[in-house]
C-alpha cells in the first residue's frame, strides 16, 4: 500500500496494507488516483450491498470504513473516496470527519477487548446469535456447542439458528441414489435428513453419534413467538428451485469428546 | 469414498493475533472469536458454487477495470470473458470429487435467475412451504407468513 500511494498516480488492485497501530490488516480491492481529488478505494461485491430499503449493509460500509481509516493514516493530508462497486452500481459510502471519528471508535472498542499475544479463553469470546449462520468456527466454537441441545428444544428462539443438526443415528435407509438418516438429536426431537449423498452417509454411521453442518431445510420454521428448529432437512434439492446443501460437513464424535 | 471426519475439538483457549482481519471484523459483529480464532482451527470444508461464483464475478470486475480483458487468453468481450471464466472454473472444480457436482457454479447459486454479471440480488425468492413424503412427524410448517430458509 505505502508504494502504491507513493506512486500517487494510476490504478491497482488487490492491494494489500497492513496498520501496526491501528491493528488491522487486510486487500483492498482497488485503489485509484485521479479519478476524483485525493485517493479512491473500491470495493468489488458479487452479491446485494443494500437492503430492500437501498440502505447499505453494514458490513459493507463498517469494511469501507476501516480502509478509509488504514490509508488516512498512511496519507493523512490526501482526501479519501470510498466506493462499492456492485449490483451495476457504484456506491459512495461517505468518509467526512464524523465517519472517520465513529470508525475510530468503533475500531477502538473491538481492539480493547482483543488484547494482542495474551491468551485468553474462547468461551466468553463466542456470542451466539444471528451471525452464527455462515460462521465456519462454528464446529469448534464451544458457546455454540453448549446451547444446541436447549436451542433445539424451544420454539421461542429469538433468532434464526444455522441449519446444523446432531444426536445418535438411529435409522440409515438407502433410497434410490441416496440415503435418509432418522436422527435422536442432542435435545432428545427424533429427526429425520432426507437426500444424502452416499459419501456423506456411509453405512459406519449407524448407531454413531454424529454432527451435520450447513444443512438445508424447506420447513417453515419462525413461529408466531419465535425461531424453531426443523424437523427436516437434506442435503441435494428436489427441485431446481431449492437450495442445495452444498457446504455441508459431517463429523463423528468419538466418544473421549 | 467417505467425506465424513472425526468432530474437532471445541477451541478452549485462543492467542489474540497482533493484527485482526478487516473482513473478519466486519462480519463476526459481536462474536469476538470469530474475529480472532486462529485460521488453523477453522474446519476444512467444500466452498460451495456461490462463493466460487463471488470469487468469477470478482475476477471479471478486476479484469474489466484494469484493463485485462482482452489479455492472457481472456476474451475481450465482457460477457464471452465471463463464459470464458466460467469455463476455468468448471475445469477446476471437476477436478475433485467433492467439489465436481458443483462445477458450474451458476446451477448451484439460487438466486442464479436474477443475475447477470454486473447486477445481482440476494433476496431469495419467497416460496409457499410444501409438505413431502418421509417427513417425521411435528415437521410440519407452522406459520407460512416468512420462509427464513436459506
Amino acid at each position: 500500500m505505502t508504494e502504491v500511494i507513493e506512486r500517487r498516480s494510476g490504478r491497482a488492485v488487490e492491494v494489500p496494507f497492513a496498520s501496526p497501530a491501528l491493528r488491522i490488516r487486510g486487500r483492498i480491492d482497488l485503489v485509484e488516483f485521479g479519478r476524483q481529488s485525493g485517493i479512491s478505494i473500491s470495493d468489488f461485491k458479487s452479491g446485494a450491498v443494500t437492503d430492500v430499503e437501498g440502505v447499505m449493509n453494514e458490513e459493507t460500509s463498517l469494511q469501507l470504513l476501516l480502509y478509509g481509516l488504514a490509508v488516512a493514516e498512511l496519507a493523512p493530508r490526501d482526501a479519501i473516496n470510498l466506493t462499492v462497486l456492485g449490483q451495476g452500481r457504484e456506491y459512495p459510502v461517505s468518509f467526512q470527519e464524523e465517519q472517520r471519528l465513529f470508525i475510530a471508535n468503533w475500531l477502538r472498542n473491538v481492539t480493547d477487548r482483543l488484547p494482542a499475544g495474551c491468551h485468553v479463553d474462547s468461551q466468553p469470546l463466542a456470542v451466539v446469535g444471528p451471525k452464527c449462520v455462515g460462521c465456519g468456527f462454528r464446529p469448534v466454537c464451544p458457546a455454540y456447542r453448549d446451547i444446541l441441545g436447549e436451542a433445539w428444544k424451544r420454539s421461542d428462539n429469538l433468532f434464526k439458528l444455522p441449519l446444523d443438526i446432531a444426536g445418535t443415528i438411529i435409522g440409515r435407509e438407502e433410497e434410490g441414489e441416496f440415503v435418509s438418516l432418522k436422527m435422536r438429536d442432542l435435545s432428545g426431537r427424533t429427526i429425520k435428513i432426507h437426500r444424502l449423498q452416499p459419501s456423506t452417509a456411509p453405512p459406519s454411521l449407524a448407531g454413531q453419534r454424529a454432527w451435520l453442518f450447513d444443512l438445508a431445510s424447506i420447513e417453515t420454521t419462525m413461529t408466531n413467538v419465535g425461531w424453531r428448529h426443523p424437523w427436516n432437512f437434506y442435503q441435494t434439492a428436489a427441485t431446481p428451485q431449492e437450495r442445495t446443501a452444498w457446504t455441508l460437513r459431517v463429523f463423528i464424535e468419538n466418544s473421549r469428546t | 469414498m467417505e467425506s465424513v471426519g472425526a468432530l474437532p475439538e471445541p477451541l478452549r483457549r485462543i492467542e489474540i493475533p497482533t493484527d485482526l482481519s478487516v473482513t473478519r471484523l466486519v462480519t463476526a459483529g459481536s462474536c469476538l472469536l470469530r474475529a480472532a480464532a486462529p485460521l488453523e482451527s477453522l474446519p476444512f470444508g467444500p466452498s460451495g458454487p456461490r462463493a466460487e461464483f463471488g470469487k468469477l464475478a470478482h475476477t471479471l470486475s478486476e479484469l474489466a477495470v484494469t484493463g485485462g480483458l482482452g489479455g492472457d487468453g481472456v476474451p475481450a468481450n465482457v460477457t464471452e470473458a465471463f463464459d470464458y471464466l466460467l469455463e476455468q472454473a468448471r475445469i477446476r472444480l471437476s477436478a475433485t470429487e467433492e467439489t465436481r457436482r458443483y462445477a458450474d457454479c451458476r446451477s448451484g447459486s439460487p438466486s442464479w435467475s436474477g443475475r447477470d454479471a454486473g447486477t445481482s440480488r440476494s433476496v431469495a425468492p419467497k416460496r409457499k412451504p410444501r409438505s413431502w413424503r418421509g417427513q417425521v412427524r411435528g415437521g410440519g410448517s407452522e406459520h407460512p407468513a416468512r420462509d427464513l430458509c436459506y
